[in-house]
């Protein structure tokens, strides 16, 4: 706790997130609506530039930053690269989309994403309860906007469900943040972690319980992943990759964080909790998924079983040396690979059913494979990243001593392969007529080439001509997506071992 | 005045908005339960101030203000869209979606 650690530098990706975000709303103003494109290359080259502020900041020291209350490590160091890159693949299928092409707001649309971002990179590095209740809010309300932005009855309704939500359990974080501050006499991370052994018990509890609601419902994880199939399902479907990827990042670091720090020395409660939680994830993820017809529900349902996996390695963090690790390449292996399979559905724009997805082999090869190897990703096929990340996360519970939750995780793994297959199938073995994927009426809120009225109806959006149903664009997301998910899978033993290392504080 | 009284009046006004919250249809009163939830943890986390002597809690209320004023911007505007959409503001008319 001294004033020598106020250096501005240290937070570069975040300010110049948030510079940017400014500055692209800016120029919205005064752009006329056909290049208000600038916006968005200006967004993207932002996250860009963040990225690369990241990757040097990652090879530098360890650290934290404005007394204490900021970490500079390798989580933090991480999360800001998986989130800067998932927010780049996102904004590249917007800017590829036709639907945002020069529709009314679409500056504001990336200044959002842009916003929203900055709330997640804050939630990964936050170590200070104020801080983490800020990045909170600044990861929620900008979503909010983004999930109603087609303003049609499902993407309000989505919209709605998410906020209500949102509001409730944001109350019952600030409610945790306040019991917290009871306790432990301070909102730092370091102050917490040397309070609250000595506090009581049950306040701990329920501060616990209070911050890890708010984690939750950012990460979608049972029992506060209600809005998450309505929200996925309802808004565009580059809003849907954002809102299942880029908060998760941000949330899953921040329970990390929290599980290691403040809340490691107060007693079994919080292992035991998070894993119950984390089996219910998968488990109802699961379940749901498997009646699903519609392509972004499932993606959607699967999802949250993937937020399962992922709170295995915050259930045990501080009980094992693996635990880092395996949620870190987890993020980063599940975040390419969801963004691969979200890309591709934003490639098909029409095709909202599995049912669309038959034939899809024999008309579009490429894409269908990228499709298939994302989908094989996320069930954790060797060699893909999840695999690895898997197997991590697997290893760091058995580790820790809670081999029945690895048994449980795999058993859950292995079911899951069931609802990927029911999309594999008819995209691989099924036959159809030539620009059959289109068939279902009600898919088309994109793309109809009438730019000024691009996501005002669902139903109304598909029968105007144009090349409604294969927006190209989102290949660029979608090859590279898949590729990188194999890649990071082969090389997974190297990236391992950068992802070691302390955390600040 | 003993400032624990304080404590006891944000826990009535939390209880207030989440039996609000849980039970009441229309979504404004769902919104304005919650900022009455969002209120209560000021109340505690001023009084909490006081008690520790330190001004960590003072200056998470005043966050919690000016964030919660731009999460209501943002509410409203989702409230009124739905009204429009739907033509009610019933939480248990948005149903499109489901299972």
């Amino acid at each position: 706790m001294n004033g020598t650690d106020e250096n501005p530098l240290d937070l570069l990706p975040e300010v110049l997130l948030a510079g940017c975000a400014v500055l692209a709303l800016l120029l919205g103003c005064w752009l006329p609506r056909h290049r208000q494109w600038l916006a968005g290359a200006l967004a993207v080259t932002g996250c860009a530039a963040g990225l690369v502020a990241a990757a040097v900041a990652a090879a530098g020291p360890t650290g934290t930053a404005f007394d204490a209350s900021y970490a500079v490590d390798p989580v933090t160091s991480t999360g800001r690269i998986v989130i800067l890159g998932g927010t780049l693949l996102v904004l590249l299928l917007s800017l590829t989309s036709p639907w945002l092409r020069a529709a009314p707001r679409e500056t504001e649309f990336y200044v959002l994403v842009l916003l929203a971002a900055v709330g997640a990179v804050l939630l990964a590095g936050a170590q200070d309860l104020l801080l983490l209740a800020a990045g909170y809010l600044l990861a929620s309300v900008p979503a909010y906007a983004l999930a109603g932005f087609a303003r049609d009855g499902r993407g309000t309704e989505a919209a709605l469900k998410y906020y209500v939500l949102g509001a409730l359990l944001g109350v019952l974080l600030l409610t945790g943040v306040t019991v917290l501050l009871a306790a432990g006499h301070g909102t730092g991370y370091p102050a917490l972690r040397r309070e609250l052994p000595d506090a009581p018990v049950g306040l701990v509890i329920t501060g616990g319980l209070g911050v890890l609601a708010g984690v939750l419902f950012k990460s979608g994880g049972v029992p506060a992943h209600y809005w998450l199939p309505d929200a996925v399902q309802g808004s565009l479907a580059p809003v849907g990759a954002f809102l299942t990827t880029v908060p998760k990042i941000g949330a899953l670091a921040a329970g990390y964080r929290l599980a290691a720090g403040p809340l490691a020395d107060t007693g079994r409660w919080w292992p035991d909790l998070v894993a119950v939680v984390a089996v219910a994830s998968m488990t109802l993820g699961n379940l749901a998924a498997f009646s699903q017809r519609d392509v972004r529900r499932l993606l959607a349902y699967s999802t949250i079983s993937q937020v399962g996996y992922l709170l295995l390695p915050v259930a045990v963090a501080g009980r094992t040396a693996l635990d880092q690790r395996a949620l870190l390449f987890y993020l980063a292996g599940y975040a390419v690979t969801n963004l691969g399979a979200f890309a591709v559905v934003c490639a098909l724009p029409r095709a909202r059913h599995l049912a669309d997805y038959r034939g899809l082999a024999r008309e579009r090869p490429a894409l269908a494979v990228a499709l298939v190897v994302c989908l094989l990703g996320l069930v954790g096929t060797p060699p893909t990243a999840v695999f690895l990340g898997k197997l991590a996360v697997f290893s760091a519970a058995f580790d820790a001593g809670y081999t029945w939750l690895a048994v449980v995780a795999a058993a859950n793994t292995v079911a899951s392969l069931f609802y990927y297959l029911r999309w594999i199938a008819p995209t691989v073995l099924g036959t159809a007529p030539p620009g059959d994927e289109d068939r279902d009426g009600d898919g088309g809120r994109v793309g109809n080439g009438n730019a000024g009225r691009a996501g005002a109806d669902p139903l109304a959006g598909g029968h105007a001509t144009g090349d409604a149903t294969f927006a190209g664009g989102a290949v660029l997301v979608a090859y590279p997506a898949a590729a990188a998910s194999v890649l990071l899978g082969l090389l997974g033993g190297p990236v391992l071992d950068l992802l070691a290392g302390p955390l600040a504080g | 005045m003993n400032p624990v009284n304080y404590l006891y009046l944000s826990a009535l006004l939390f209880t207030i908005g989440a039996a609000g919250v849980l039970v009441r249809r229309n979504a404004i009163i769902v919104f304005m339960c919650v900022e009455l939830m969002l209120n209560a943890c000021n109340l505690a986390f001023v009084t909490f101030s006081r008690i520790h002597g330190n001004l960590d809690g003072q200056i998470i209320a005043f966050f919690t203000m000016v964030v919660a004023a731009a999460e209501v911007v943002v509410g409203l505007a989702i409230i009124l869209m739905i009204f429009r959409v739907r033509h009610s503001a019933s939480v248990d008319d948005a149903n499109l979606m489901k299972l």
